[in-house]
């Protein structure tokens, strides 16, 4: 279980995180989005106990967590992370000599499913199988949190796909608390269960994808049809052109006018609308 | 007994990533070979400083290497600062007692073999410790070496913060202000008696492991409020 009180965190003049609560007690996979900078790697920080947060408390299965006491249940392994130069055969043995519970068996099986030289240094890799290596071994770690920083980056369709594959398996073989931060945001629908969205440092969303689903949509259609019908419902964004206004809404509440299409959004739409738009979580 | 098993896991790291270490300090040991080549064939003067010596460089760079490269990439392990904290202790006794040991080995053999031939020179008989026979100069070395490594670990760890390079200003004013100064170069001086040149081979041993005890405890609140 994890669980943010309050928790906010400055880096000089800019605040990284602000003043975010947040609970999550259910083995999941939680999709963490956010614009760059909007303080996703922070947060996973503060939470592995990698980072002290300026102020607030954060609690990991019931232990207060900072810098001094580092969860042992959680892995965070950032995914830009330069591991040990040697030889990938070797970081797994280090990685399972370090701790007991690392599967040293499931990171071979992966390496061979990536089709990883398990010969090969770890500087020899290119950035996305780098990116593979570092999400494989928190995978393995068998810890019941683990935190995946952008763990798609630098990766190709093909071996996307096999990473949405291998997240699949590993939580069937072990459900616990995985949340993936991620750019590749209509991908993740795929494996996640809930979204968490921040932007610049504050909790802006969380909600089951599910739910994004069945409440956001846009309408489009003449203003004058559309804009009375958008009092006191939650409008992401809108945008008029001449005398067509097209809204972007997060309601279950909303009553279609005549003479109004209305439309699913995909989820990034959904997200570039609720950062980029004039969202008040009010 | 996991968490010590995580300890020898992250000793045996460090062990295995101190290669830039153990490439310098083969170097110098290369300098020491030709250094008593050119003794015996009479190219240079017969003044040979024990080429086991140079395994120092090895307790001096072993600790910048843990610190500021292998720290950070065990922590990319997942592994935890406990295991890290206990394992180096576990680094610097056996490089302090393998590195004190080959010393003493090697003195016994080259005085054996040059003895009559050449002046060897080793820090064991500088420091004033094989006056005290082989088993105590083995352990007074050991226990120096462990010294030298835990000041350096604890100082290396130090840099990233403020309070570091106030430790390596004050460093730098007491060795400037004390050596030209008589008083607080006899404190200086006393110092050094203390740790290195004590004739009483217990004081001696036991400063340099109360002063290790010390430094390596000032480790520990530096190592829990280090952030990665």
């Amino acid at each position: 279980m994890i669980k943010l009180q309050n928790v906010t965190k400055r880096y000089r003049n800019s605040i990284a995180v602000d003043d975010i609560s947040l609970s999550l007690d259910e083995n999941k996979i939680f999709c963490l989005l956010g614009c760059n900078g909007a303080g996703k790697t922070t947060l996973m920080k503060m939470i592995a106990g990698q980072i002290n947060s300026d102020s607030g408390n954060i609690e990991v299965n019931g232990k207060f967590v900072n810098a001094a006491k580092m969860p042992c249940d959680v892995s965070f392994i950032n995914n830009r992370a330069k591991q040990f130069n040697t030889k990938l055969k070797n970081l797994v043995n280090m990685a399972g000599d370090l701790d007991e519970r690392f599967d040293k068996e499931f990171a071979f099986r992966m390496i061979k499913r990536f089709h990883l030289n398990k010969d090969k240094k770890f500087n020899q890799l290119s950035f996305g199988m780098q990116t593979m290596v570092n999400t494989l071994l928190s995978f393995a770690s068998n810890r019941s949190i683990v935190l995946l920083d952008e763990p798609l980056l630098g990766l190709d369709a093909v071996m996307r796909n096999t990473f949405y594959n291998l997240l699949r398996d590993s939580f069937e073989i072990k459900p616990r608390i995985i949340i993936i931060s991620t750019h590749l945001i209509d991908e993740m629908t795929r494996s996640a269960e809930e979204l968490i969205i921040v932007d610049q440092g504050k909790l802006l969303l969380r909600s089951t994808i599910n739910d994004v689903d069945e409440k956001a949509f846009s309408v489009s259609g003449t203003t004058k049809s559309i804009v009375p019908t958008l009092d006191n419902l939650n409008v992401l964004s809108s945008k008029t052109i001449g005398g067509h206004t097209t809204a972007y809404i997060f309601d279950d509440r909303y009553k279609i006018p005549s003479g109004t299409s209305v439309n699913p959004i995909g989820l990034q739409e959904f997200f570039i609308n609720l950062v980029g738009g004039d969202y008040d979580e009010e | 007994m996991m968490k010590n098993k995580g300890s020898w896991a992250a000793a045996k790291i460090n062990f295995k990533q101190l290669l830039p270490a153990y490439i310098v300090t083969a170097c110098f040991i290369l300098v020491g070979v030709y250094n008593i080549i050119a003794c015996l064939m009479r190219l240079s003067d017969n003044f040979y400083v024990d080429m086991a010596n140079y395994l120092y460089i090895l307790a001096v760079m072993a600790p910048i290497m843990i610190v500021s490269r292998n720290f950070k990439k065990i922590m990319f392990l997942d592994g935890n600062k406990r295991a890290f904290y206990l394992g180096a202790l576990i680094n610097y006794g056996i490089i302090a007692a393998a590195v004190s040991l080959i010393c003493i080995i090697f003195l016994v053999v080259t005085k054996a073999i040059f003895g009559s031939v050449l002046i060897i020179q080793s820090l064991v008989d500088v420091f004033g410790w094989w006056n005290h026979g082989i088993a105590i100069a083995f352990i007074q070395q050991f226990v120096f070496l462990l010294l030298v490594e835990v000041f350096i670990h604890t100082l290396t760890s130090m840099q990233t913060r403020w309070y570091g390079w106030l430790i390596d200003a004050i460093l730098v004013v007491i060795l400037c202000t004390f050596i030209p100064i008589t008083e607080l170069r006899n404190l200086l001086i006393s110092f050094f008696n203390m740790i290195i040149f004590n004739s009483n081979i217990v004081m001696q041993i036991a400063s340099c492991l109360v002063l290790s005890a010390g430094l390596y405890l000032i480790y520990l609140p530096i190592l829990r409020r280090k952030e990665i």
